[in-house]
């Protein structure tokens, strides 16, 4: 299998602080690798990182997607090249209907890709499938960004987002943070729903619930901004048992 | 250009020469209006920087330019730009360079009455007698008590030579079906102004909404001004959508006075979209003297090339269990003023009062400048109030969320100031929505 991802020694400073100090990494087409690490280890920043967030200084280290420099890339550039970052903290835009900004946002990646745009018939017929699937409401299609949804309501349309857009790499930053045990069920189902050889995935987790559900081909633990540990699913076991401290320390 | 003293003079001099010209001399009450009123002016003249409600910034023209003709002809080329009626219009009345034109209408409906003021002042003065008011009709007790009409100063000027206007009436429980459009078209000479009277009354339990444009038809930038007092009454029961455009052009002066009295059970959906390329300013003053009454004040401020555009409020409640919310939007950019000055006043009986004022900017380039000023004035004890005003700059977490879904950071600043922009059409009537929708969206394209 082909490299989807590939960071080599990759250090990022924000605000005069080192939150990652050589981390290195690499995932296949198809791979779902989990990184699990404790608070601080700079599991989000690696998240925003790769979305291309602003205010992050680069000090040293390279990404490669799909063997293109993906830290040369614009953040609209990385979505249309196939990145997908579903949000810890999904942002509300009031005064923006949410079937309008997917519609603007997979058309836009469309036109980069030099594919043709989907028509308000054609994506409405879309969308009611992938809402289908997630179990959500179409009600929710003509209400604003994110305004006044639920934590669950937030994630589900994270993935609802991402099932729209068909990403290549799926980076989800504590998807399973604030979800009940049905909600995390049905998210998590959403994005095996998407599984295939051509999606990769980058699962930031604290926890191996996500895991039950959501079984990953790797295991990753993430501290003081480098990978210490790797392993398969059997390694967030193990972590369930000693915790992170038990883990860092004999590594 | 001249200095401040000899455009008052001027004025004064203007309305002697022409007030056997002006409609209504041979009404005592009326001429005693304007009488009384130029006097106001003459103690008082064009208000500047020195006032307070004028002190944002200063007027371009008003204090130094005298405009010297008032309003001669119609100009019937202007109404090329006028669409059709569309189908929820039962009623348009249209006025061009201040004059009326005509009245749109299959047939007006009973128990309504709409045409010109001048037609009225002719044809039924007794029916408006009580509607048109001398400035110090307007006086509001500041509070150390003291009643100062210096800042509307244009009123008075106003009153002493306005012309025409719009009059509507409902009378007792009719709905007007619809509504009812007023349109301005603006094709002034440079130099002119006009000034503009006009009333509404809503009777008990009457209902009406209502949709005024202010146009500039000819497309020139001309140094011209406009002054329109509007004068509303909504009795017991009655409730009014009024929304109010003005988009006018590069060194136009616009000067808009809204004064609304309300009685008991009423309610008042005022939308304000003060977008104009030249000068601009809106004011709003309510009187609820009825108890449970129920007011929303939207107002909607974009400016751009330099432009300047205020709003100013003044929610008056007189008497108890009364709502009133105010919600404002101003967007500035490329060295353009604006400014929002709200004010909320709960005299000593008005308990129960809920009201509410909000006010968020949006500043695009470094060289714009908003001036935003809250006020609350509460003498009562049982009162809920509150008030928030911000100013910033596009959310920088938005502008991420909306980008890495693949859309460009230009096209993504788009959609996030139209949608802050847009969020004032909410509480607009289903009527009225996709209209003025289109005015703000063709507002961003031509930028």
């Amino acid at each position: 299998m082909a490299i989807a991802l590939e960071i080599i020694d990759l250090e990022v400073e924000i605000d005069n602080k080192n939150i990652l100090n050589g981390l290195s990494i690499s995932i296949k087409e198809g791979e779902i690798a989990a990184i699990m690490g404790p608070n601080g280890a700079g599991k989000s920043t690696l998240a925003s990182v790769l979305a291309g967030k602003e205010g992050y200084i680069i000090k040293g280290g390279s990404v490669k997607y799909l063997g293109k420099d993906l830290l040369k890339m614009s953040i609209e550039e990385r979505a249309a090249s196939g990145l997908f970052l579903a949000f810890q903290y999904p942002v509300e835009i009031p005064g923006v209907a949410t079937s309008v900004f997917i519609r603007t946002a997979l058309n836009a990646q469309r036109k980069m890709r030099g594919e043709k745009v989907l028509d308000a018939a054609e994506f409405l017929k879309l969308a009611r499938v992938k809402a289908k699937e997630l179990q959500m409401s179409e009600e929710f299609f003509s209400r604003a960004v994110n305004l006044g949804f639920s934590g669950g309501e937030k994630k589900r349309a994270e993935i609802f987002q991402m099932s729209m857009l068909s990403p290549t790499l799926a980076i989800l930053d504590e998807t399973d943070s604030g979800l009940d045990i049905d909600a995390l069920r049905v998210v998590a189902e959403g994005v095996n729903r998407l599984r295939s050889n051509k999606l990769s995935g980058l699962v930031i987790t604290h926890y191996q619930r996500l895991l039950e559900y959501l079984v990953p081909d790797t295991v990753h633990i993430l501290a003081a901004g480098k990978i210490v540990e790797t392993g398969d699913k059997s390694l967030a076991l193990e972590l369930e048992k000693r915790g992170y401290q038990g883990i860092i320390q004999e590594s | 250009m001249s200095n401040i003293l000899d455009i008052k003079d001027k004025y004064i001099e203007l309305y002697n020469k022409n007030k056997s010209l002006l409609p209504g001399t041979n009404l005592e009450w009326l001429n005693k209006i304007r009488e009384d009123d130029i006097s106001q002016f003459k103690l008082y003249g064009i208000p500047n920087t020195n006032i307070e409600e004028w002190r944002s910034y200063s007027y371009k023209y008003l204090t130094k330019n005298y405009y010297s003709s008032l309003l001669k002809k119609d100009d019937l080329n202007g109404l090329s730009n006028i669409k059709e009626r569309d189908l929820n219009c039962s009623l348009r009345i249209i006025f061009s360079n201040g004059k009326m034109i005509r009245v749109d209408s299959d047939e007006i409906p009973t128990g309504i009455k709409i045409n010109s003021l001048k037609y009225f002042i002719k044809n039924n003065p007794g029916l408006i007698k009580n509607d048109i008011k001398s400035v110090n009709n307007y006086l509001d007790p500041r509070l150390s008590q003291t009643l100062d009409i210096r800042s509307q100063s244009l009123v008075s000027l106003n009153s002493a030579l306005y012309e025409d206007g719009a009059v509507i009436f409902v009378d007792k429980n009719i709905e007007v079906p619809g509504y009812i459009e007023i349109i301005y078209l603006d094709s002034m000479e440079n130099n002119s102004m006009y000034h503009m009277r006009s009333l509404v009354n809503l009777a008990e339990g009457a209902k009406c909404k209502i949709i005024e444009r202010t146009i500039n038809s000819n497309n020139t930038n001309k140094i011209f001004f406009s002054s329109k007092v509007t004068n509303v009454h909504l009795s017991k029961s009655s409730s009014l959508s009024f929304v109010r455009l003005i988009e006018g052009n590069l060194d136009n002066t616009h000067i808009n006075n809204l004064y609304v009295e309300v009685e008991e059970d009423v309610t008042l959906n005022n939308s304000s979209f003060v977008i104009s390329k030249g000068e601009a300013r809106e004011e709003i003053r309510v009187r609820m003297k009825g108890k449970n009454s129920n007011v929303n004040i939207d107002g909607l401020i974009l400016g751009n090339n330099k432009s300047k555009n205020e709003l100013l409020t003044k929610v008056s409640h007189l008497n108890k269990n009364s709502q009133s919310n105010q919600n404002i939007r101003i967007v500035l950019d490329e060295e353009s003023q604006g400014a929002f000055q709200g004010k909320i006043r709960v005299d000593q009986e008005a308990n129960n009062t809920i009201a509410s004022m909000s006010g968020k900017s949006l500043l695009l380039d470094k060289l714009s400048h908003v001036y935003t000023k809250p006020e609350l004035e509460i003498l009562a004890d049982d009162v809920s109030c509150s008030h928030g005003l911000t100013v910033g700059n596009i959310d920088k977490e938005q502008l991420f969320y909306l980008c890495s879904r693949g859309i460009s950071k230009k096209e993504a600043e788009k959609i996030l100031i139209e949608a802050f922009s847009k969020i004032i059409l909410e509480n607009l009537s289903n009527l009225f929505k996709e209209k003025v929708e289109k005015v703000i969206t063709e507002y961003y394209e031509k930028k």
